[in-house]
């Protein structure tokens, strides 16, 4: 989960520093980068699934934000307003990458046979070994990949981002309704994907 | 019609997001039905495990700095309309501490750093030919002059070398005792010269050809010494052999006395009488 004690700073410390980033104070911007730039990193992480294509987002995603940060016209929407850039940067490298590999980096539809299953017979092979939070972690980040791009992004943001459902719809210019219909058919993917490793969990903590 | 929730409203219960009238009518529903109960419950657990997911530690990187000179570079707001005012500026008070000036008049479009019209006006283009053709004639009359004079310098200095020359050669050959030779006399002197050469040749071989007598000579008779010498140790060598074989063939043969003596004594001693009572015994 977002760790609530520095997002609360973000958000008490983060509209006077938007407004002078804004007014082209360059200390600002770059203060803001610090406080947001493991944010959106861990969500670009999440969503991409590697390391590289992250940082690349990452950098991306910082860059339009300096190009763009003067048509911000509502501070308090500071924050969809970056994961949408976020949003957008990621989908532009990932167009990039799949036409330099001709390969699809993210699931298709709920039903996605591919890496889920991988990580169910993985644990099918191994159904004593405790999980270790490494591996759960992997697991984890696989059965992300196996979602629906829509709900993805959605869950992500809900689950590890932390934003209101209104942030998410801004974010992503759809209706709250239809962010919590994603959730709600994400989340119920990720627990079929993830089956074996809540039962382990399950254990562990009876 | 019973109630049913919905997608949605699922969701708001599990976020803790459903109004509190909402929420009993919600629970209500989950008491008849258990297999929703059993997902919400299957959902739960699921939110439970992905915080397990923890966030990466990265550190911004440097390259930040890049976006900064980037934009500290690029003109923004009111700066760019400014600095266009500030550079027409620069360039209209250069223009004008240089006196650079444009006019447009019949002879065309003109530029230039006075004003056009303290400029003369042009010459004609007679004026223009005849300023030339007074050049060029200056130009080849005095072209033509210095060739003149170059020529005669030429001539003057050729005549006196011929001079010196043929004076040089006069002396030369008076000093050497040179004469002048006609074709007869110069086929005399080459018959001579052929005549000496001949003789010179005859004398060389005759002389080659006595040296070489001798030195075949010589080195048949050092070839005999050496025959000679050769022969000589050869038999000394064969005579030392021979005697070193007949002092070898008198030592082997004192060896083979003494030894068959050796025997003979042995042989007596073990058949002397003494011996055969010992034995007999």
């Amino acid at each position: 989960m977002v760790n609530q004690t520095l997002l609360d700073i973000a958000m008490n410390h983060a509209d006077g520093l938007i407004m002078k980033a804004r007014a082209g104070d360059d200390d600002s911007f770059n203060r803001l980068v610090s406080l947001w730039y493991k944010r959106i990193y861990n969500y670009c992480f999440k969503y991409a699934g590697s390391h590289d294509l992250a940082m690349d987002i990452t950098q991306n995603t910082f860059i339009a934000v300096h190009q763009k940060l003067d048509q911000l016209r509502d501070i308090g929407s500071f924050r969809p307003w970056l994961y949408r850039i976020a949003i957008n940067c990621s989908h532009e490298e990932l167009r990039k990458q799949r036409k330099l590999t001709g390969l699809s980096l993210s699931g298709s539809d709920n039903e996605d046979e591919g890496n889920g299953l991988q990580v169910e017979d993985d644990i099918r092979q191994q159904p004593d070994a405790k999980l270790q939070r490494q591996e759960i972690a992997e697991l984890i980040l696989e059965a992300l990949q196996t979602l629906a791009e829509e709900q993805r992004m959605v869950v992500i943001m809900k689950e590890y981002e932390g934003l209101k459902f209104r942030e998410i719809a801004e974010a992503l210019e759809i209706s709250e309704n239809t962010a919590k219909s994603r959730l709600y058919y994400g989340l119920r993917h990720l627990r079929a994907k993830l089956k074996n490793v809540i039962n382990e969990n399950q254990i562990i903590e009876s | 019609m019973k109630w049913k929730p919905e997608e949605t409203d699922i969701i708001d219960y599990l976020y803790g997001s459903m109004a509190n009238d909402k929420k009993e009518k919600f629970e209500q529903y989950l008491e008849s039905d258990p297999e929703l109960k059993k997902e919400i419950d299957e959902l739960r657990l699921t939110q439970k495990v992905l915080p397990s997911f923890q966030d990466e530690e990265v550190i911004p990187p440097v390259p930040l700095a890049g976006i900064e000179s980037v934009k500290s570079r690029s003109l923004r707001g009111w700066l760019y309309p400014v600095s266009i005012a500030a550079s027409v500026a620069v360039i209209l008070l250069t223009g004008y501490l240089t006196n650079f000036r444009m006019s447009f008049n019949d002879n065309g479009f003109e530029l230039g750093f006075v004003d056009p019209g303290q400029i003369n006006n042009a010459l004609t283009e007679e004026e223009v030919e005849q300023m030339i053709a007074a050049r060029m004639n200056k130009f080849t009359s005095d072209v033509d002059g210095r060739l003149v004079s170059l020529s005669s310098d030429f001539e003057n200095q050729l005549s006196t070398n011929q001079a010196l020359t043929e004076a040089q050669i006069t002396s030369i050959a008076k000093h050497r005792g040179f004469v002048e030779m006609d074709d007869e006399q110069v086929l005399q002197f080459i018959g001579q010269l052929q005549a000496e050469n001949k003789k010179m040749m005859q004398n060389f071989y005759q002389v080659s050809a006595e040296e070489q007598k001798t030195y075949l000579r010589n080195i048949l008779l050092e070839y005999s010494d050496y025959l000679d010498r050769q022969r000589q140790e050869d038999i000394q060598f064969i005579q030392a052999n021979l005697r070193d074989i007949r002092s070898n063939s008198e030592l082997k043969q004192e060896e083979t006395d003494k030894i068959l003596a050796n025997i003979i004594t042995q042989v007596n001693s073990q058949n002397s009488p003494v011996n055969n009572r010992q034995s007999l015994d």
